[in-house]
This record gives structure tokens, C-alpha cells and sequence, in this order.
């Protein structure tokens, strides 16, 4: 499914649990063909779970995860094997896969174009030239889906623009779908078009992101002055005189009650959505 | 995955094969030693005593525990090694099933275990085998059915079986190490030391006292029986005659109590090939249970 129309990941009622612990519960989201996504949420949210998930490695305790097409899928580790050399990763991709569904030249070329000699050993590379190693192994099966979990952890900043330099020339050219890791918002916040928020194992926030920001309003002004309805709220903090509250749109009267009109409204930046649906208080269920 | 398995395991392998030609080669020259000078003699104590005691000795001892090295050289970083860095979830996520992946590093581990320890039996039944004939040592003792046969291959197999499994069950390579160094000896004490002589029924044969010799196999116990056919224990025997003893010869006192013969129990040495299937079918047994254990991490609900 890469013609961007259809769903690359839907997931419903999604649960899954470690014993007595819960790590997904009542995950329900979609995630539209073409897209580049961002899983965020804190560590232990259950993202790695949830992109294990869809790439087929684990089976749910609950609900269904559908998947459309083949999946990339790069680990957290990077998990390639530090002895062998890059050629040899190659080699032994292009033994693992299923000859119809390697292009071990594609593979080679990302490996070259990143500059890496593929004599030298995995060990022994930069992390960021190790991630690309990754990248382009994963890429080499010509996902329609590729899964990054935290991809970008543990690299310096130009790595970073590198990776996902690398991630975004090669998704947008082949229409992939990307769904990306990351507890910190800013690595992924230019780069995504779509949102899934994860907190404590549910899914507090997904969609595409315009319409998401579109869909709040940040509030700042003087402290104690406003009544603002609670039921907006998603996030109110107040430092010094002055407060700062994200709220639903949706909720708030229309037009604007008296008691909201002495406050500045904007809308908010990603990193204001997400820091509330991290912070707030409500644990429930899906915005 | 074949190829995948070689390539990563093949330090372990190569330390395998190192094993496996510094004991030809200390074998070969015992032999070759005794051959050149050999010192006969009427059991195997008195061998101990020569200057090829040690030879046999220590060759049995340690050859006795090698399964055991073999097995964790190359079972104990087959799995755990791949799990504990993450490199499994490149393999899972490129074309190759869990059961694929457990089923091939199984495999060609049990192959490679199976060809060491049978090259290891051979050589070591080949170059004692002067020194066992000189000195008329029973094949169902100890040391000499643990190392011989295709006992030690079962031996080797369940020591490789229970560290993979060991390993992959605890992700952790020195767990898997503590975990069989541990189910080894459990095992071997249990089998070696108490099930054994028992395999079969034991053979029993009575005659006057002093009279009764059985030539070769492995005796267990000898004993007096009294004119009704009870057996009495040496010991017993030897309590109640104590003052007896002190004034009249044995034959004399042991008649005073109605003990008219004595009694010897052994395995006789034809059942050599019984009691090599029968302890190798046990471990063979054990083997499979372990591994099929560590196959419930090929089941998706939970992570490998």
C-alpha cells in the first residue's frame, strides 16, 4: 500500500500483557498509508512493545494489530552483529531473506552512499554510521511499512540529521510508511506528518498532526483571572503570574465566554501538545 | 541460517576441535608409551600403581567431565549470546521464523557435539585398551563405561541440550554456564552413581565359602547364606561372631550360626551394550525434555 489511500497499521483495542503487568491496553488507532508517524511517550509507555507488535514479532494478549504490506524493522540495539563486517551483514541479510523479497544491490547502494566501508567491522563503525548500516538493511527489503524503534537514541546531533535524512529520502521515494520511536519530541518533530501519543500502555493522542494542533488552543494570561472549563483542559500550569493552558478546541463555548476573553489563545507547536498529553493528570482512556 | 550459525559459533567450534586434538593427541602417545614399555599387572589398583597410573587415571577422570565442556563451549553462547545483544531481532526480522532460528543453532550444535564426543570415545576405548586387557579391568566399572561406548556421546548431548536451552531460558550465557555445570553433575552422580547397577536385574550365584569366584563383570555385594536360604550381611555376621572369632578359624564360627554358603551379586560384563542403551536412552530422554522447555520461547507471547 504505498498510493497513500489506505491504512498501513490499524490497530484495535490492541492489549498486551507481561504477566501481571499490562504493557498495551485498549490501543485503538489508525495509521493512514504514506505517512511518517511519531510513537512518543516515556520510557516504558509500551512503544517497543507496540512496534514489536506490528512487526510481527509478538503476538497480542488483546484486540488485533492489521498490517498492510511488507515491514522494515529496526531494533533500539541496532542489532547487528559487531564481529562480522559490513559486507558481510550484507551477505548474511541476502542469505536470511527470501530471494523475491531482498534487493541486496538497493541495500549496498544506501551502504555506499553513506560513505561506509563495507570491509571494516560493525564494531568498530561510529553509531551513527552503524545506524545507517541498519537503516539500509532494513530498507533493503523494500518495506511498505518501516518500524524504527528509538532510531535516533544515543547518536550526536549531525547523526542524527543524517539518519533521518536518510530514513526521509528513501520513505518519500518509495511512498513508505514510517512509524518512529522517540521519547524525545524534537528529534521527530520535523520530520513527522502524524502522531501516535503513548502513555502507560494506551494510546492518549493520535492523528495526523496539522489537524491535532488544529484541534487545540494554547491560553496564556494572568494567573487566578480566567475560568477556564475544566472539561477543555488538558494541561494547565502556572508560573509566576501567568497561565499557560492547553485545551481542546472543541470544548471551549463559542464563541468565546466572557470569562476565557482576557487571555491570548494561539495555537499550540507539537512539543506543547505532546509535553501536556505527557503531563496531565488523567490517566483514562483516548482523547 | 546455517551459514549465520558457523559463522558465530565458530571460536566455540574451533576451541571443540582444539579439545578434540590435545586428547588424541595425549592418548596416542599413552598408548604408544604403554606399547613401548608395558607393565602388566592383575587389576586396576595395582595399575594405579605404575608409572601409567596417572595416565589412566586422570585420563579417565577427566575425560569422565569433557562432555561437559563440550557441552558448554558450545551450547551456553549458542542462544543467550544472540539474546542478551539483541541480535536475534535482526535475524526475526529479516525472513527468519523463531522455530527456524532455534531449529538450525540445535542442530548443527548437536551435530557438532555428536561428531567430538564419537571421535573422543573411540580414541579413548582405542588407546587404553592395552592397558585395560594387562590389568583385566571390568568394561561396566565406572570410569571405564562413562568413557567409552555411546555413553559419552549421550552425555556430551545432554550437557549441549540443557546449556542452549539453559541459556536461551535466562538470556544470560553464565547462568546457562552455572545452570549445567550444576544439572551435570546432578545427573552423572544420580546415574553413575546409584541407577546404574541396577539397569537389570542383578545375577546371583552361591557356593561354599571362599568357593564362589566371578570372573570379570562389576560386583556389587557379596554376602553368606544360612541353610533356610536367608542372606546375612557380612557385617552382621561379623558382629555376632566376634568372640568366636577370636578362639576358632571363620569356617568353624560361621557354621555355628548355620551359614553354610556365601553369595555374590554382579552385573556380568555382557551387558555392556544394555547398560549403554539404557543409560544413553535416559539421557537422550532428558535431553529432549530440556530442549523441549526452552522451545516455549518459540511461542509469540512472550518476547525471546
Amino acid at each position: 500500500m504505498t498510493d497513500g489511500t489506505g491504512v498501513a497499521v490499524r490497530a484495535d483495542r490492541l492489549g498486551k500483557r507481561y504477566g501481571a503487568r499490562w504493557a498495551l491496553r485498549d490501543c485503538s488507532f489508525e495509521l493512514p498509508a504514506g505517512r511518517t508517524a511519531a510513537l512518543v511517550g516515556p520510557n516504558g509507555a509500551g512503544k517497543t512493545t507496540l512496534l514489536m507488535i506490528a512487526a510481527g514479532l509478538l503476538r497480542p494478549t488483546a484486540g488485533t494489530a492489521e498490517v498492510t504490506g511488507s515491514v522494515g524493522f529496526l531494533a533500539q540495539s541496532k542489532a547487528l552483529y559487531r564481529t562480522f563486517r559490513v559486507a558481510e551483514m550484507l551477505r548474511l541479510t541476502g542469505r536470511l531473506e527470501a530471494a523475491e523479497r531482498w534487493d541486496g544491490a538497493y541495500a549496498s547502494r544506501l551502504v555506499d552512499e553513506a560513505g561506509i566501508d563495507t570491509e571494516r567491522r560493525v564494531g568498530r563503525l561510529t553509531p551513527g554510521e552503524r545506524a545507517r548500516v541498519a537503516v539500509a538493511l532494513a530498507l533493503g527489503r523494500r518495506p511498505d511499512l518501516l518500524l524504527l524503534d528509538e532510531p535516533l537514541a544515543e547518536l550526536d546531533p549531525l547523526a542524527r540529521r543524517q539518519v533521518m535524512g536518510m530514513v526521509l529520502a528513501e520513505a518519500s521515494g518509495a511512498g513508505t510508511t514510517v512509524l518512529m520511536s522517540s521519547h524525545v519530541i524534537a528529534d521527530v518533530e520535523e520530520a513527522c506528518d502524524h502522531l501516535v501519543l503513548l502513555r502507560g500502555g494506551r494510546v492518549r493522542v493520535a492523528g495526523p498532526v496539522d489537524a491535532l494542533l488544529d484541534q487545540h488552543r494554547l491560553l496564556t494570561g494572568p494567573a487566578g483571572g480566567a475560568g477556564i472549563p475544566a472539561e477543555a483542559v488538558v494541561l494547565a500550569s502556572t508560573a509566576g503570574r501567568q497561565t499557560t493552558a492547553l485545551v481542546r478546541a472543541a470544548a471551549l463555548p463559542s464563541p468565546p465566554a466572557k470569562s476565557t476573553s482576557g487571555l491570548a489563545s494561539a495555537r499550540p507547536g507539537l512539543e506543547d501538545l505532546v509535553m501536556a498529553y505527557l503531563q496531565d493528570a488523567n490517566d483514562g482512556g483516548a482523547a | 541460517m546455517t551459514w549465520l550459525v558457523w559463522r558465530r559459533q565458530r571460536v566455540a567450534f574451533l576451541l571443540v576441535v582444539a579439545v578434540v586434538l590435545v586428547w588424541v593427541v595425549v592418548l596416542t602417545s599413552g598408548r604408544q608409551a604403554y606399547l613401548a614399555a608395558p607393565e602388566p599387572t592383575d587389576d586396576f589398583i595395582a595399575l594405579g600403581m605404575t608409572r601409567f597410573g596417572p595416565f589412566w587415571g586422570f585420563g579417565h577422570s577427566f575425560l569422565l567431565i569433557t562432555p561437559l565442556l563440550l557441552g558448554l563451549l558450545t551450547g551456553a553462547g549458542l542462544f543467550s549470546r544472540d539474546v542478551e545483544q539483541q541480535t536475534h531481532l535482526f535475524v526475526l526480522t529479516h525472513g527468519v521464523s523463531r522455530r527456524r532460528w532455534w531449529t538450525s543453532g540445535v542442530l548443527i550444535g548437536c551435530g557438532v557435539v555428536l561428531i567430538a564426543a564419537a571421535v573422543l570415545s573411540a580414541v579413548a576405548s582405542w588407546a587404553f585398551a592395552p592397558l585395560d586387557v594387562d590389568a583385566g579391568e571390568s568394561v561396566l566399572s565406572p570410569a571405564k563405561f562413562g568413557v567409552s561406548g555411546i555413553v559419552p556421546l549421550a552425555y556430551t548431548l545432554f550437557a549441549f541440550a540443557l546449556a542452549a536451552a539453559a541459556g536461551l531460558l535466562t538470556r544470560s550465557a553464565l547462568a546457562a554456564v552455572v545452570i549445567t555445570v550444576v544439572g551435570y553433575a546432578a545427573v552423572m552422580i544420580v546415574l553413575a552413581g546409584y541407577l546404574r547397577v541396577d539397569y537389570l536385574p542383578p545375577m546371583v550365584v552361591r557356593g561354599p565359602i571362599g568357593g564362589v569366584e566371578v570372573v570379570g563383570g562389576l560386583q556389587l555385594n557379596t554376602s553368606y547364606v544360612d541353610g533356610s536360604g536367608a542372606e546375612i550381611g557380612l557385617e552382621e555376621a561379623f558382629r555376632t561372631l566376634r568372640g568366636c572369632y577370636e578362639t576358632h578359624d571363620s569356617r568353624t564360627c560361621l557354621a555355628q550360626i548355620g551359614i553354610t554358603e556365601e553369595q555374590v551379586t554382579f552385573q556380568p560384563d555382557d551387558r555392556y551394550w544394555a547398560f549403554q542403551a539404557i543409560e544413553s536412552t535416559i539421557l537422550l530422554l532428558l535431553s529432549a525434555a530440556v530442549l523441549v522447555v526452552s522451545a516455549m520461547r518459540l511461542r509469540k507471547d512472550v518476547p525471546v
